[in-house]
């Protein structure tokens, strides 16, 4: 039963290879494969770039200063408590710490839109897209929040 | 006159079904899954930050992780099956790859649901999210291979050799939230001082867990006996046209 399968397979393939050389079966494994391996790299390198390179803390934003100024980043804080104040019909403006050193000079960040539910979450971590302006001011134009590592449950019930 | 014909003894038979060991597995997961929902739903208490919507924890990291032994055993099922070419091995592979899709898609789904409320968006390409993604695609071409191949015992070897190398992807996957900056929070369970679970919650995690593996193991035996059940048909469909001809 498996011979006569196999044989019918290298029939097929032999017809295959007689019209149209570039199909045999095995090339197109390779050609799959080279697509495939391409398709990881690729990936990985996107993932890497957006999520490495581009993922500064606050004291890296402060050292780089205006090497920053106009670029498009992404930076990782933890928002100060009490410095947030809301605009009067929309926008809001805050500051961020370090998140590893948790101390140091704040970065003054200033968001148009709505902030997100748990954005209100004492000394939440954010992940925050936007331009550093030349008045050190950090536009943003999205904000991210991060979940705590600690779930706590609620006592009182 | 007739010889009378001996009566079958039907009424010793017992009344009760014949139970299976399967029957048995069937019936520990369905009441493991009743006392898992009570306990997410009822018993364990709401998180003080994220309320209720954490409760969807309970779900998410046991179907990643189920994902990840899914995923294992079809690496492990390829490289039995490449090594001895017993189309057995392939019929395991095939049943845990889609069971892995399945939770896979689970743990996605849940994921999404979560995060709008706690990210503030619905997704996002970050490390951890983007690999889970090529998880899932890898792993529906795996699924895709016998269905596009041209025969079924080289589309089988071919199946075998995507899910050995798509399971490169499941340690960069785990990996990634250490390795690389992502918003994706890194693991809670076992993460040292600067993470806290509960003795409730944690009991409630490994409950569940224990509850998808059981759900899981059921699936698969049941699954590989259908894969096994369309092979034979299949087979007996070829002898059948063999014959024809």
């Amino acid at each position: 039963m498996a011979d006569r399968e196999m044989a019918g397979e290298q029939q097929v393939d032999a017809a295959i290879e007689v019209y149209n050389p570039w199909l045999t079966p095995r090339k197109k494994l390779i050609a799959g494969g080279i697509v495939l391996a391409v398709a990881f790299a690729s990936i990985i390198y996107v993932v890497t770039v957006n999520t490495g390179q581009f993922f500064l803390d606050v004291s890296e934003v402060q050292q780089k200063g205006s090497l920053l100024f106009g670029k498009d980043i992404r930076v990782n804080g933890i928002v100060v408590p009490g410095s947030i104040v809301y605009g009067e019909e929309k926008g809001v403006s805050f500051q961020v710490l370090d998140t590893k050193k948790k101390s140091g000079q704040p970065l003054d960040v200033v968001f148009p839109g709505v902030p997100p539910g748990q954005f209100d979450v004492p000394s939440v971590e954010v992940v925050l897209e936007g331009r550093l302006e030349p008045d050190k001011v950090f536009h943003i134009t999205s904000i991210i929040t991060r979940e705590s590592r600690k779930y706590i449950p609620i006592t009182e019930e | 006159m007739n010889e009378a014909k001996p009566i079958k003894a039907e009424s010793t038979r017992s009344i009760l079904p014949r139970l299976t060991w399967v029957d048995g597995l069937f019936w520990v997961t369905a009441v493991a899954i009743f006392v898992d929902l009570y306990l997410i739903f009822l018993w364990v208490p709401k998180e003080a930050i994220q309320g209720n919507v954490q409760r969807i924890f309970y779900f998410h990291l046991p179907a990643a992780w189920i994902a990840y032994l899914a995923f294992f055993l079809v690496f492990l099922f390829g490289i039995f099956h490449l090594r001895t070419r017993n189309p057995r091995w392939d019929h395991y592979a095939y049943s845990a790859a889609e069971l892995g899709v399945v939770f896979t898609s689970v743990t996605i789904v849940t994921g999404i649901i979560w995060a709008k409320p706690i990210f503030g968006v619905w997704w996002v390409w970050d490390a951890r999210l983007t690999t889970t993604a090529l998880l899932w695609l890898i792993y529906v071409g795996y699924l895709m291979v016998g269905a596009y191949a041209v025969s079924g015992d080289k589309a089988s070897r071919l199946r075998s050799a995507v899910g050995i190398l798509g399971f490169a992807v499941v340690p960069i996957n785990f990996l990634s939230v250490t390795l690389w900056d992502t918003v994706h929070i890194e693991p809670i369970v076992a993460g040292g001082d600067e993470t806290f679970l509960s003795a409730d919650m944690r009991f409630t995690l490994y409950f569940s867990l224990a509850t998808f593996t059981a759900l899981f193991i059921f699936l698969l035996i049941v699954r590989i006996m259908l894969r096994e059940s369309e092979a034979a048909v299949e087979e007996l469909d070829q002898e059948r046209e063999t014959a024809r001809s």
